[in-house]
């Protein structure tokens, strides 16, 4: 896969359930597609939301593990456990 | 810019990421659930495990339950309104021969039922979903074509609306239990057989109660309808014969009192009047206090056997008599012989109209009343010799009815309904007659008031199923001589001692008791039957059959006796005979006949004086048992030397044997002792012109 250009300001936060088995894959996966893809550039918050259910509540967020692209806009959520990379790429890339 | 055409693709999107939420959940790649209500986040590995559990409780309930189903030690097997099978347990597979997987949804009775039952099988079914519980036993068919029998307990199966979606059966495999039932009602129906067959009743009574039963067997015997029976001891007794009913109940009392087993043997009186021995066996349980709780028992008709046993005793009373009869007889009918004799040679020398002549005619008549008796005896002890001839019994009847008038009261007509084709008789004459005036005058003693006598004959076949009390018949023709009459019958009991000599049912002075016995004995001497029907209040048939004459018959000719001639008599006699007074007596007579007599006392004198006198000697006349050789024997050796030489027999009684000894001699002249004069003198006539 060809790495794609790093923009400035990649936001993503990832809303995970503490150590749940899915959590950790996508938290697993998110960091991998973020240093394989966008180098340093990139700025991924992880929220467990056992310990903070209300920043999931403010987000909109109804399930975990839920990836959220705050920037560059438009926003963008991909659910599950980011297994499939080029699902997510085409998410992140999407404008 | 409208914010609606900004929204769209936002909408576009978030039904997007609805999608994509979906498919994440359906694939299992979410972990929580943020819940907007408790604002919290929810572990979906909580709720599943919330899930799993409740489904490993609902495994396990379920395992439980079906390992109930699979060791209950019942047959467990639902199925649905069509008789398809939704379950069946290990059991049921264990006892059909199939598996869970070839078992479930298969029809039931298609399957497991056999097709000689099924229709029935269904519809029993269709009683079972309409709501008939009851317990039901079938046959199934198992896998191997085997056969089980067993027993469902039912329930139905509803929904939640209620209703009725299949059936719910555990079943117990009776199949032993059937087969055992089976045999038992077998064995128990043998038993029963074997009792009815036997004429066994069975009786228990229930001192509780006071309740008796008796089995229909029991019912039978004493002549009452299936059911009949009144239930209470005090109905029994009622039914035992009056005489009976003291030395049974002491019986009973002493059972009860000791718990031992009983027997008894009474008569029972049933309702038609007849009356049957039953022989019964009991046993009576007490308590510890001695008290009765239960009888039971059985009883058994032993009419047959008991009057069979009373006429073997009675048979052998009359052989009894018989022998004392002619033991005495022979010497007795010398005496009386003696006695006649030489009061007729008085009489010759006494005036009629004297004293004397009067006394010597008591004398005559006493020792002729004598005669008569000790004959009867013999008849009836069958010792007498009998001279049997072709009898034509229509006439020897209508000969005799002259003689019957002056006998009977004027207000007894006798009729006569000779039979047609009746072939002739085989009897000795004289007997026969006395047969028939026996039986007319007993038929007339039955009808003080009067009545009608009918005298019939006829042509008769007996088989061996003809009822004669003592003998069994020798199948063939005979010919029948009835005596009816309108009279009184008789009982029972009058009817079992009919024969028995001295039995009389007439006042002390009137009648012998020896009439019926004498007929008795003359019949079966003749080799004939006799048989007694009798209707208490309606008059008695005696029935005598005779054999049929096989030889030809001998041509007519005047039966009278012939009338003596006037005139002396003259020739030789040797007269043979042990007894002194007899000796005179017959010498005597002879001589004053004319004849030259010569007397020996014993066979062997009589050889000597016989050789002695040559030729000379016309006539033999001997006496048939003497010490030493007797009559018979004597004759054979004369004859050797000369064959032609006459021989007459006197005899008493005797032996039966006597008889075919001397008729194996081709001639069977005989001289019945006691005789008198003219009889003997006709006698040695007849002999000596022969």
């Amino acid at each position: 896969m060809s790495k794609v250009p790093a923009k400035a300001g990649l936001r993503l936060r990832l809303y995970v359930a503490g150590n749940a088995p899915n959590s950790l894959r996508a938290i697993e996966n998110a960091t991998a597609i973020c240093t394989e893809h966008f180098a340093a550039k990139y700025d991924l918050e992880i929220i467990d939301l056992l310990v903070e259910p209300q920043r999931g509540l403010d987000d909109g967020i109804i399930v975990t593990p839920t990836l959220l692209k705050i920037s560059p806009l438009p926003a963008h959520r991909i659910v599950g456990n980011l297994a499939d990379r080029s699902r997510v790429l085409l998410a992140l890339a999407s404008k | 810019m409208s914010p609606d055409r900004r929204t769209r693709p936002e909408l576009i999107r978030q039904l997007q990421e609805a999608e994509a939420t979906i498919t994440a959940l359906l694939s299992g790649q979410i972990d929580a659930v943020v819940d907007p209500k408790s604002k919290s986040t929810v572990l979906l590995s909580r709720a599943q495990d919330a899930l799993r559990k409740s489904e490993d409780r609902y495994r396990r309930e379920r395992d439980s339950a079906q390992r109930y189903l699979d060791t209950a030690a019942v047959i467990m097997l639902a199925l649905d309104v069509n008789g398809r099978i939704t379950l069946a347990n290990r059991q049921a597979c264990s006892i059909l021969g199939w598996t869970v997987d070839e078992l479930l949804g298969r029809d039931w009775f298609e399957m497991c039922i056999p097709a000689d039952v099924r229709a029935a099988a269904r519809a029993s079914f269709r009683e079972l979903l309409a709501g008939d519980l009851r317990t039901r036993a079938s046959t199934v068919l198992t896998r191997t074509e085997g056969l089980r029998r067993i027993e469902w307990r039912n329930t139905l199966v509803r929904d939640d609306a209620g209703a009725v979606v299949g059936t719910f059966s555990s079943g117990t495999d009776v199949t032993e239990h059937h087969q055992t039932a089976l045999a038992l009602r077998v064995a128990n129906e043998r038993v029963r057989f074997a009792l009815e067959t036997a004429n066994v009743g069975i009786w228990d009574m229930d001192y509780g109660t006071g309740q008796l039963r008796w089995s229909e067997t029991i019912e039978a015997q004493y002549g009452l309808l299936p059911g009949g029976f009144g239930g209470r001891f005090d109905d029994f007794i009622a039914l035992v014969h009056p005489d009976d009913r003291e030395g049974l109940a002491e019986t009973l009392g002493t059972a009860m009192r000791s718990g031992a087993d009983f027997t008894t043997l009474h008569r029972a009186l049933l309702p038609d009047g007849e009356v049957r021995w039953l022989s019964g066996t009991g046993r009576i349980q007490l308590d510890e206090k001695g008290k009765p709780i239960r009888g039971v028992g059985i009883s058994l008709d032993v009419t047959d056997r008991h009057l069979t046993e009373e006429r073997s005793q009675q048979a052998q009373k009359m052989e009894a008599v018989g022998r004392l009869a002619s033991g005495i007889a022979h010497d007795f009918n010398n005496l009386l012989t003696v006695i006649l004799g030489f009061a007729d040679f008085m009489a010759e020398d006494v005036p009629a109209g004297s004293q004397h002549g009067k006394d010597l005619a008591e004398i005559t008549k006493a020792a002729r009343r004598g005669r008569s008796l000790t004959r009867q005896l013999l008849a009836f002890s069958r010792q007498q010799i009998l001279q049997p001839t072709a009898i034509e019994v229509n006439d020897l009847i209508a000969e005799m009815s002259g003689m019957f008038e002056p006998l009977l009261g004027e207000n007894i007509v006798v009729s006569l309904a000779p039979g047609s084709n009746v072939p002739s008789a085989r009897a000795d004459r004289g007997q026969l007659e006395q047969i028939v005036m026996n039986l007319v005058v007993n038929a007339s003693d039955a009808m003080p008031a009067g009545g009608r006598i009918t005298i019939a004959t006829a042509d008769v076949v007996l088989d061996d199923h003809f009822d004669d009390a003592d003998y069994a018949v020798v199948p063939g023709h005979y010919v029948m001589i009835s005596v009816t009459d309108t009279g009184a019958g008789m009982t029972q009991e009058t009817k079992r001692r009919l024969f028995e000599p001295f039995f009389t049912t007439k006042p002390p002075g009137e009648g012998t008791g020896l009439g019926l016995s004498t007929t008795y004995g003359i019949v079966k001497q003749s080799l004939g039957y006799l048989r007694v029907s009798s209707v208490l209040n309606h008059g008695t048939t005696f029935e005598v059959y005779l054999p049929r004459w096989e030889g030809p018959l001998p041509a007519a000719n005047d039966s009278g006796p012939a009338v003596a001639p006037v005139r002396a008599l003259t020739g030789t006699l040797l007269l043979v005979e042990d007894e002194e007074g007899v000796r005179k007596l017959c010498g005597r007579i002879l001589n004053r006949a004319g004849y030259q007599v010569l007397e020996a006392t014993n066979a062997y004198d009589a050889e000597r004086l016989f050789l002695e006198h040559g030729g000379s000697i016309d006539l033999v006349l001997t006496d048939i048992v003497m010490p030493g050789r007797g009559g018979p024997a004597l004759i054979r050796r004369l004859r050797r030397n000369a064959p032609d030489v006459k021989a007459l027999y006197m005899s008493g009684y005797t032996d039966q044997s006597i008889p075919s000894q001397v008729d194996s001699e081709g001639d069977l002249n005989f001289l019945h002792k006691p005789f008198e004069a003219p009889e003997l003198l006709e006698r040695v006539r007849e002999a000596v012109l022969k």
